[in-house]
């Protein structure tokens, strides 16, 4: 089952008003540090964060860019308290969630809430899509049942839904279950893992203009991780890549995109396959080819293609 | 200028599965595609659409279950359903080459990266000795850029990262000097800097060797840097097929434009043209 089965029109892309930069911050890192035991003979530590800060203000979107390894799943974890720091603070709201417990600390955690990566694994299969929604609810004393229709609304599924289990749903279905859920106790922060990266490119598109959305809608703040930096870009205010654990570079994200600064963003973007058969070459490195114009050269005379043909080790070799 | 033989030519394929009911649900409803020698053609689709599939039937290997209804499998202009099992693995990891989308679940995690690479190599080439075997694997290790082949052949799966295993995968199917590699969703499970650079090494191993490749995917990115012609796939049926250029300039079909409209964020500059 496909989303995009009724509808082969072409996708609009929402696009985001700025966030003002003096609205106030919601979520503060300073200087956070989560070293683990190391293991292997030399059992030396890893630090998986090694001295990240950041901020967040209200209504805006952070965009956390950084690929497998580079700390971001664990400095997410230790938002959330999943890891203790080794070093620095955590100001969520105002508050210092490791000072607080019991009570306090759950009434924190409802303005927080996340959003996965894999809508396959993050909904229990065995629940209905009624019970998935409410258990938030239920959790804090709030069920209304017509508070979880509601929310599913808000994220564009009807009320037939409600009886029915993750299997019967696409991956696209699936996550803007697991959006009304991050939603069902009115989160003021929303920490979102790379949550359109399991999906297909057009479902990609509709999860991405949902999410613009309800954050208009609800002036909610989003954390936004992700590998993928044309999704980032489109979606956040300000960009943050970070590698081996450390923050290399921040900035509004045009400017990160068309003036990147640090030496890893460069490589990064230079690696993202452009979707342009003319243009051509950047994938590999390569030089810019010509633009071939709408008649457009034999395909395979341009860039990556045309090595293996004339056997010249033109672009492809020097760049390996 | 005479017409080449298509290296790969499928006519009016279909498969179908038979649930325990007995009931018949057809997957694939009749795909045509040709793939010449040296040429790129991807297949582009949403999951779901038969183009795993497609490329799993030209190998012998639908799952169990499924199976091959209708239509004619052509390599090299040899039918495919008239091979028995031994001809179908002289086929594979021979004539056609293969690289999947997860290289740790492609490789046996209890045996040494450079014995399976050795064992593709043997496989297809039962007269080498042992020692002659393992220094063809090496070779092909370094062809595809890994270093101290040698030494590092002898390290587990598990201790490469995910981009050595897929170097790995694509010296396995390599190996044997194949006149057609399918790729399906080779870099998906990659980062993008080592989605990069597993693209280098699938096109210098394609210049090497001459090999024609049919790269199954949804990223569209690649696509445009890599393809020759495309397919594009919807609801087991080839929607629409033309060159890398018909398709982003000219494209017919409804849902070929909304696919290129689900584009995200092209960058406008190159980056690499940016001076810091």
């Amino acid at each position: 089952m496909s989303d995009t089965a009724t509808s082969t029109g072409p996708i609009e892309h929402l696009t985001r008003t700025p966030v003002a930069t003096d609205a106030p911050v919601v979520l503060e890192v300073a200087d956070l540090a989560v070293t683990f035991r190391g293991s292997g003979r030399r059992r030396e530590p890893v630090r998986a964060v090694d001295g990240v800060s950041l901020t967040l203000h209200r209504g805006e979107t952070l965009g956390l860019v950084g690929e497998s390894g580079s700390g971001k799943s664990t400095l997410v974890r230790t938002l959330f308290g999943l890891n203790a720091p080794t070093r620095g603070s955590i100001r969520i709201l105002d508050q210092d969630p490791n000072a607080l417990n019991g009570r306090d600390l759950r009434r924190l955690r409802n303005r927080m809430q996340m959003v996965f990566q894999d809508p396959y694994s993050s909904l229990n299969p065995r629940l209905t899509t009624h019970d998935i929604v409410a258990e938030p609810l239920r959790l804090m004393g709030r069920y209304d049942r017509g508070r979880v229709i509601q929310l599913l609304a808000d994220v564009g599924l009807g009320e037939d839904v409600l009886g029915r289990r993750p299997a019967q749903f696409s991956g696209g279905q699936r996550q803007r279950i697991g959006i009304a859920r991050a939603l069902a106790l009115n989160p003021e922060i929303l920490v979102l893992d790379e949550p359109v990266s399991a999906l297909d490119v057009s479902v990609q598109a509709q999860v991405i203009n949902l999410l613009i959305r309800l954050q208009e809608q609800h002036g909610l703040s989003y954390l936004f991780i992700a590998h993928d930096l044309s999704v980032v870009r489109h979606l956040s205010d300000r960009i943050a890549v970070m590698r081996a654990g450390q923050i290399v570079e921040t900035g509004p994200a045009e400017r990160v995109f068309h003036r990147p600064e640090d030496a890893y963003t460069r490589e990064l973007l230079a690696a993202i396959p452009i979707p342009d058969p003319h243009r051509r070459g950047a994938l590999t490195g390569a030089i810019p080819t010509p633009n071939p114009g709408t008649a457009g050269p034999r395909p395979g005379t341009l860039g990556l293609a045309d090595s293996r043909r004339d056997g010249s080790t033109g672009p492809l070799s020097s760049a390996a | 200028m005479s017409i080449p033989t298509p290296l790969l030519e499928v006519r009016d394929l279909r498969i179908a599965t038979t649930a325990p009911d007995g009931s018949v649900r057809e997957l694939v409803h009749g795909v045509s595609l040709t793939v010449h020698p040296g040429e790129v053609l991807c297949l582009v689709g949403e999951s779901g659409s038969g183009k795993s599939l497609t490329m799993l039937a030209v190998l012998g290997l639908l799952p169990p279950g499924v199976e091959v209804t209708g239509g004619q499998i052509l390599v090299d202009g040899i039918d495919v359903a008239g091979l028995d099992d031994n001809e179908l693995r002289v086929l594979r990891g021979g004539r056609v080459g293969m690289v999947f989308q997860d290289p740790m679940t492609a490789l046996n995690p209890v045996k040494r990266v450079g014995n399976q690479v050795a064992r593709a190599v043997k496989a297809h080439q039962p007269t080498l000795s042992t020692a002659e075997t393992r220094v063809r694997a090496a070779e092909l290790l370094e062809q595809v850029g890994v270093r101290d082949a040698a030494e590092r052949a002898r390290a587990y799966p598990h201790q490469w990262s995910g981009g050595m295993r897929q170097r790995a995968v694509i010296a396995m199917a390599i190996a044997n000097n194949p006149g057609l590699l399918i790729a399906d969703e080779p870099t998906t499970a990659l980062d993008v800097t080592v989605q990069a650079q597993i693209m280098r090494v699938l096109a210098e191993a394609r210049r090497d060797t001459g090999a024609a490749l049919v790269m199954i995917t949804h990223d569209l990115g690649l696509v445009a840097q890599v393809a020759d012609r495309i397919c594009i796939m919807r609801s087991g049926e080839i929607v629409e097929e033309g060159s890398v250029w018909d398709i982003f300039d000219r494209p017919d079909h409804p849902y070929t434009r909304m696919l290129l409209s689900s584009i995200l964020g092209v960058p406008t500059t190159n980056p690499e043209g940016v001076s810091a």
